[in-house]
């Protein structure tokens, strides 16, 4: 099961998310303020942190506990909404939400921090139209022949990424700069190069691709 | 006493005083001067020739004459002629007889002088009468020896023109013509220095004022820093009005600046306030969605979660436009490839659109252009038009975002076909998030545009293009 640190003073919204997080399996540990959270944060795989707290405001607590644990994604909820403020809170932790915060974007955003970190909930097996995958090795199978699609490296790169990053619209410049690791520039068709190949390995019909979605003039996206 | 010296203290610092004492002396100077230059010229060129010194004037001859001829009183006949001769030797320009108690005529210095030898009354009478009417060229006196009648007399003669000084052509008359106009020429330019040494000084002090005036202090941009006071006199007085003024500027900033802090964090923690309670409405909803319900009951919940997105937006603006319009929204510009933030935008926007059936599309060029701006004021710009388009025209079922270059200028068009911002649309909101594009835009030198009619809405922002 996977353990979240949650700490939030009003009992009001407190109450309303532990119950969603429980209710979609996660164990909620949730404090009322930012004492003892260093000690606690060994044994959760994801803290959710409020900024107005009453005693060490949230920016102190996440930044004491990024010392502690710095690979532990931090989460901010706060309805401090000033751009101040969510630059403040991304110098340390990894997501900064503002309130009031859709239940559902909260589990979402969490998913993608956990999967970041290797958490995912169904440890990297999932389906997707007619592929199997296995994130752990990786592997992808054709389910209709029991086949192995075998991919180059920049194609499992690129499909790796926007794997990691389901229901999410990845533009050209955001994939083309994780996978190849340097600035894209104007006009570079590289990417749009390689996944046709990519495409011609994994649709069933390349032209009509329905596991990579075309998002015109934006981007790519995979939706699970 | 000692009032009085305050006064005189304080009136020697005053300029005015000081420029009247300057006046005075100049005008004292010029007596002073014609004075002391008569004197000295007087000492090396006095008004007289010096060979002529030793006749003195008419009086002082006679009186000299006077007393010869009374210290000779009783003297003997060769005693007499010997003085005589002596005197002779001294006014060599003169003529001088002697005539005896018998009127014969004794001595006659120089021999040739020509006189009568033997004198009657008549004579004498005649002789003075001579003498006295047509005797401009001689001076003539006539004293009896001994102050006796009965002694005898002498007469000295000498030409009126040595002993009467004619001033026109001595050196001192001379050198006056051209003293005193130099006198007066050297005053007058002693007292223009002056004056202008008084103004020059002044004049440089006000400068150096007026520079400290338009510098700018490093601690408070804007207020000018402190002038290090000088004299106490008047612009001294006003070096210190001065400093006094700027240390009030710099309290009434240090107070406003206080209170824009004090403004700042009363918003964010009213705006932290409201979306608090916002949340937990929220969260009940969302709870209250996973009970079973009636479809209306449904629809009701879909309501409050709109309107709660439509409040925290509205709070959002709120803070946003308060601080952008006190100028305290804080700006980080930096050179931007639009292409690229825009299709960022868009990607982060695309499932909401999605979400209300509506095709997002962005049409951007391969070769993009970059702009110098905030891309979290460009973000915020997008996010208001992009709600807008949500709320507004949802009925049109299409949105693009166009980028294109013309005449070197970059634009970017979001585009609806929705019924127009005339149109009674289902959420007309304070058009706040409008107000915050316009406000954003204009700070950041963008040119906007609203083409609106009844087949949709088209918003331009037209920007300088960097290289």
């Amino acid at each position: 099961m996977r353990r979240i640190l949650y700490i939030e003073d009003d009992l009001d919204i407190g109450g309303i998310v532990q119950n969603h997080l429980t209710g979609r399996g996660f164990a909620v540990d949730w404090l009322r303020s930012g004492d003892g959270a260093t000690q606690r944060v060994a044994d959760a795989d994801l803290v959710i942190l409020d900024v107005m707290l009453p005693g060490l405001d949230g920016f102190t607590v996440g930044q004491r506990l990024k010392r502690v644990a710095p690979d532990k994604p931090i989460l901010m909820l706060s309805a401090r909404s000033t751009i101040d403020d969510k630059l403040e809170g991304l110098q340390f932790a990894d997501d900064y939400m503002t309130k009031p915060f859709h239940p559902e974007e909260l589990t979402a955003r969490i998913e993608v921090l956990l999967r970041r970190n290797g958490k995912a909930d169904n440890q990297g097996q999932l389906k997707l139209g007619h592929l199997a995958i296995d994130l752990s090795k990786p592997m992808f199978i054709d389910e209709r022949s029991g086949d192995e699609i075998i991919l180059t490296g920049k194609q499992l790169h690129i499909f790796l990424y926007l794997l990691r990053h389901p229901n999410q619209i990845l533009t050209k410049e955001q994939i083309y700069e994780a996978v190849w690791g340097e600035p894209s520039w104007d006009g570079d068709k590289t990417l749009n190069v390689h996944i046709r190949y990519l495409r011609e390995k994994i649709e069933i019909n390349p032209s009509v691709p329905a596991i990579i979605e075309t998002i015109r003039g934006i981007g790519f996206r995979v939706k699970q | 006493m000692k009032r009085l010296w305050n006064w005189l203290s304080d009136a020697r610092r005053s300029l005015v005083s000081r420029y009247v004492i300057l006046m005075s002396v100049a005008v004292i100077l010029i007596p002073l001067a014609l004075i002391l230059v008569v004197t000295i010229l007087f000492l090396i060129y006095p008004p007289y020739e010096k060979e002529h010194a030793i006749y003195g004037g008419a009086i002082e001859l006679e009186n000299k004459w006077h007393n010869e001829a009374k210290a000779l009183g009783g003297k003997s006949e060769e005693a007499i002629q010997k003085r005589l001769e002596e005197l002779y030797k001294r006014y060599s320009k003169a003529t001088i007889y002697w005539v005896d108690p018998a009127g014969d005529t004794r001595l006659q210095l120089p021999k040739d002088a020509k006189i009568q030898q033997h004198w009657t009354a008549a004579d004498a009478m005649q002789f003075m009468k001579e003498r006295r009417s047509g005797g401009d060229e001689l001076f003539t006196i006539v004293a009896f020896i001994g102050d006796q009648p009965s002694s005898g007399f002498i007469i000295l003669e000498v030409p009126r023109s040595i002993i009467t000084p004619t001033f026109k052509n001595t050196t001192f008359a001379k050198y006056w013509s051209y003293a005193f106009p130099a006198l007066l020429l050297i005053i007058l330019f002693l007292f223009i220095g002056a004056s202008w040494l008084f103004f020059y000084r002044i004049s440089r002090r006000l400068l150096h004022m007026q520079k400290a005036m338009t510098s700018s202090a490093a601690a408070f941009p804007g207020i000018p820093g402190r002038i290090t006071v000088g004299k106490q006199d008047e612009i001294g007085r006003l070096e210190f009005a001065f400093n006094t003024m700027i240390e009030q500027l710099e309290h009434g900033r240090l107070r406003e600046t206080e209170e824009e802090q004090l403004r700042r964090q009363l918003i964010a923690n009213l705006s932290h306030d409201l979306r608090t309670p916002l949340t937990a409405i929220r969260g009940h909803a969302f709870q209250l969605n996973e009970e079973p319900l009636s479809s209306r009951g449904r629809e009701s919940l879909q309501v409050i979660d709109r309107k709660v997105d439509f409040l925290s937006r509205l709070i959002d603006n709120l803070l946003s436009y308060t601080l952008l319009s006190a100028g305290r929204y804080p700006y980080r510009p930096e050179v931007i490839d639009m292409n690229r933030l825009l299709r960022q935008l868009c990607a982060n926007w695309y499932a909401a659109f999605e979400q209300q059936g509506i095709e997002l599309e962005l049409d951007a060029p391969d070769h993009g252009f970059r702009w110098e701006i905030d891309p979290q004021w460009m973000e915020r710009i997008a996010d208001n038009l992009f709600q807008n388009i949500l709320r507004h025209a949802r009925d049109g079922g299409y949105a693009l975002v166009r980028l294109y270059v013309r005449n070197g200028s970059g634009y970017i068009s979001f585009v609806d076909q929705g019924p127009g911002m005339d149109s009674e649309s289902g959420e007309r909101g304070s058009g706040i998030g409008l107000s915050i594009v316009s406000l954003m835009a204009k700070e950041m030198g963008l040119q906007l545009t609203i083409d609106s009619s009844t087949a949709g809405t088209r918003i331009t922002l037209q920007g300088l293009n960097q290289i």
